[in-house]
């Protein structure tokens, strides 16, 4: 399995699973770096540390945390997956045609509600 | 999962805001409110916003956490506002979230105001939902507005509030817009009725633990307030609240839900922005432009260096031409003020108390200024245009090799120039650890003060390797510094008892957020450059204007009282003492004793201490310098004795400035005097270790 160590600069992966020790995994979870959440390497250092892109938030990690992050492939049914949303820059492909757009269609879409549980 | 019995109410105890307000019946409906927000969301510039310059800066009880208080006049009340330190959740991993949930819980605050960074409301909504299930009313205050509109997201502000439950307020800090309506809301939400805090409602199997807890919590204290904030800890299984609680949980808690708690707390974040973000675009591309360069594998470091280099030159260059002006002006005074006082026909005593002593004491507080100022201001600049997070993550390969933050490299390198501002600068450091090491290790970069003495000593015993003698110095106190670093770090890692490798390393590993890069703002920058000048004056200026006298004292009375000689002073009487101590050093002369005490003022005062003590005139020309090597010569002390106390002078105490400066940053008296015994002794050891081995040879 791939680590966010070996990622490659520029592209998105999926959190897999972490297999950081306590207090550093705590750390990253209330941090949103958790199963299942998308996040985009951004570049590497010499010394091995990384800068990704997670929730909006550029975060530099140091290799040995790094290493214990488990990542893989984003695969086409992640788009449609619960966890959508997770994906950090989704529009920003398409660039500057999205900010023409200026859409408000979302507005309309009527709420799920906020009280719902998890399964 | 038992009870400490110390604590035991400690939480339990949380009397009703209502109650509370009741009892205290605060003048005029006065406010305490609790500015809390995520790093590097504005909280800062929106908190001196409110209150401008007029805030009160201390520390949280018993830990070197800042604590910052100012007061705001709203419409004929007076609001209390604490700034409470930037974190990004109320777990209890550091003592940052620590000081900040205890004092949130606590009845000192009515209304918590978050403030979230809206172009990068996601992270920001998590801090904000583990608030709300306090209990306490919250306002949201979303800040940097107009870095949403520049990026052509919107909002929305209707769908916002209704799903969070609580009132949320545009503002912009660095804009000063908002202002008023925030205040307003604030105002308007204290806390009248309880507010709902189950805006998250999790899975029926952690619900149904949930009021399990709560009925438990509410049959030990049935006045409790926030019961469903613990008992959401307790399910995390959260270490200090488990140990203050009073009663066993083990049977509803089974094992921690942490991770189902904030994965669900994330869900509900997802489902928030979906519905509230338009037009997402989360990325900034300017920031993404810069940091291709910044933070570029191999150009990083070298653009650091430039940096820093322009730092340095500002600080030390630019800043010693305004000494210069100072020191003209101060002299000037003090020529000025002899002239009175001799008109005055003052006696020798208190001439030489005003002049010696008073006059020099706050030159010597003045001829820091300069180089404080400037320096805050470059680092309040590298701050604020967010800069500084790239240091740690450019600098952190070399860095962490000797234990250090990447960061830690600035203080270092200004230590080279001065050990003032250089100590100062280690309050850019977020760890206590990583201030204690580096200031540990500041005062072994050479500083300017020291290079006359270098010049001093090596011109007059090493001929043409003088060069080589005073690039040595160098050289020693880079290289002991990095191996103290390196040990000290070890020496930690056993205390923690960090036995697992894996651990060791994922606890020092670099973890950090690098904001977005902006403007810096004029306005936060002056009020942090004033913050810590006035620190500076009123913490480590007293000590340093009493220290002074007190030297000028030493220097001047002697068992006759008033001495104009600095042979027949207390001084002397100190340094004929310490003559036995110096001896294995090979500085076993009183006269050098007594320089090495004067050296404390600053470190070129050695020098001219010397020159008087040895009676030497002209120290600066060349018969001056022939003259005083000749009675060096004549009394034994030659190029090893010479080398010895150039070793002496780089290790130990750099002046009492860097002591004063010191104690302001560490907060404690036991690292200071610690710090204070082990320059001591360093230099102490290494000057012996040079003189004996060197004697071995010569």
């Amino acid at each position: 399995m791939m680590t966010l160590k070996d990622s490659q600069n520029g592209k998105k992966y999926i959190i897999e699973k972490s297999t950081l020790k306590q207090p550093v995994k705590q750390r990253l979870e209330a941090l949103g770096l958790i199963e299942g959440t998308m996040v985009r390497k951004i570049n590497e250092a010499l010394d091995g540390s990384i800068i990704f892109m997670v929730r909006g938030t550029r975060l530099a990690m140091g290799k040995e945390i790094a290493k214990f992050i488990f990542v893989r492939d984003v695969t086409a049914s992640d788009t449609k997956h619960k966890k959508r949303s997770h994906v950090i820059g989704l529009k920003d492909n398409s660039g500057k045609n999205l900010r023409d757009s200026n859409g408000i269609g979302h507005r309309d879409v009527i709420g799920i509600g906020r009280k719902i549980g998890v399964e | 999962m038992t009870s400490t019995n110390s604590n035991q109410d400690k939480f339990l105890n949380n009397r009703n805001p209502n109650t509370a307000m009741k009892n205290k019946m605060r003048k005029a409906e006065e406010l305490n409110i609790g500015f809390i927000g995520n790093p590097n969301s504005g909280k800062t510039t929106l908190f001196n916003a409110y209150t401008g310059a007029q805030l009160k800066v201390a520390n949280w009880p018993g830990v070197t956490v800042e604590k910052k208080e100012g007061a705001l006049r709203y419409h004929n009340h007076v609001h209390k506002l604490v700034d409470l330190p930037g974190i990004y959740s109320l777990t209890s991993y550091s003592i940052e979230e620590k000081v900040s949930r205890q004092y949130i819980l606590s009845d000192d605050v009515d209304v918590i105001v978050d403030i979230a960074d809206a172009s990068n409301l996601e992270r920001n909504l998590y801090l904000t939902l583990q608030l709300i299930e306090i209990g306490k009313p919250v306002v949201l205050a979303l800040n940097m507005m107009d870095i949403v509109k520049e990026r052509g997201m919107e909002i929305d502000l209707h769908r916002l509030p209704e799903m969070l439950g609580i009132p949320v307020i545009p503002v912009s800090a660095r804009k000063k817009t908002g202002l008023d309506i925030l205040m307003h809301a604030v105002s308007h939400h204290k806390a009248s009725e309880p507010k709902s805090n189950d805006v998250v409602v999790y899975s029926e199997l952690i619900e149904d633990k949930i009021t399990k807890i709560i009925e438990r919590l509410r049959e030990y204290n049935p006045d409790i307030h926030n019961p469903r904030f613990y008992a959401i800890k307790l399910l995390e299984n959260d270490s200090e609240i488990m140990g203050n609680c009073p009663f066993d949980v083990s049977d509803i808690v089974d094992r921690s839900y942490e991770t189902e708690i904030i994965n669900r707390k994330y869900d509900f974040i997802e489902e928030v922005i979906e519905e509230v973000l338009v037009n997402r675009q989360e990325r900034s591309e300017l920031t993404d432009k810069i940091d291709n360069v910044l933070t570029h594998r191999i150009l990083g470091i070298p653009i650091f260096l430039g940096i820093m280099g322009l730092v340095f030159f500002l600080t030390f260059t630019l800043g010693d031409g305004i000494k210069g002006i100072f020191e003209g002006w101060l002299e000037s005074f003090s020529v000025w003020t002899e002239d009175v006082l001799l008109a005055l026909n003052a006696g020798a005593i208190l001439k030489s108390l005003i002049i010696d002593g008073i006059i020099t004491g706050v030159g010597t507080i003045l001829t820091f200024l300069p180089n404080i100022a400037i320096l805050f201001l470059a680092l309040a600049f590298l701050e604020d245009s967010g800069y500084m997070a790239r240091v740690t993550y450019v600098m952190n390969g070399i860095m962490n090799k000797i234990g250090l933050t990447g960061r830690a490299f600035i203080p270092m390198l200004l230590g080279f120039g001065c050990t003032v501002p250089a100590i100062m600068a280690t309050r850019t450091l977020e760890n206590v650890r990583d201030r204690r090491k580096t200031i540990l290790i500041t005062p072994f970069m050479s500083c300017s003060a020291k290079i006359p003495v270098y010049v001093l000593l090596s011109g007059m015993f090493f001929g043409k390797f003088a060069t080589l003698a005073a690039l040595s110095m160098y050289i020693i106190g880079l290289v002991s510094g990095l191996l103290i670093a390196f040990a000290a770090t070890k020496i930690e890692d056993k205390a923690d008892q960090l036995k697992s490798p894996d651990e060791k390393s994922e606890v020092n590993q670099l973890l950090i957020e690098l904001p977005e890069y902006k403007n810096p703002n004029a306005y936060s920058i002056l009020i942090y450059v004033w913050e810590n000048v006035k620190a500076y004056l009123s913490k480590a200026g007293t000590t340093i204007f009493l220290a002074s006298v007190v030297l000028w004292f030493i220097l001047s009375f002697g068992t006759t009282g008033y001495v104009e000689d600095m042979s027949q002073s207390f001084g002397a009487v100190i340094g004929h003492f310490l003559v036995p101590a110096l001896e294995p050093a090979g500085l076993g002369f009183w006269q050098i004793g007594v320089s090495l005490i004067s050296g404390l003022a600053a470190k070129e005062v050695v020098v001219s201490s010397m020159g008087i003590l040895f009676g030497i005139t002209s120290i600066d020309s060349a018969i001056g310098l022939s003259a005083m090597h000749q009675t060096l010569g004549v009394m034994g002390f030659g190029a090893l004795n010479a080398y010895s106390m150039m070793i002496f002078v780089l290790f130990y105490t750099p002046c009492v400035a860097t002591l004063a400066v010191t104690a302001q940053e560490l907060k404690a008296a036991k690292w200071t005097t610690f710090l204070l015994i082990f320059q001591l002794t360093f230099a102490w050891i290494a000057s012996v270790l040079v003189y004996q081995i060197g004697s071995l040879f010569i």
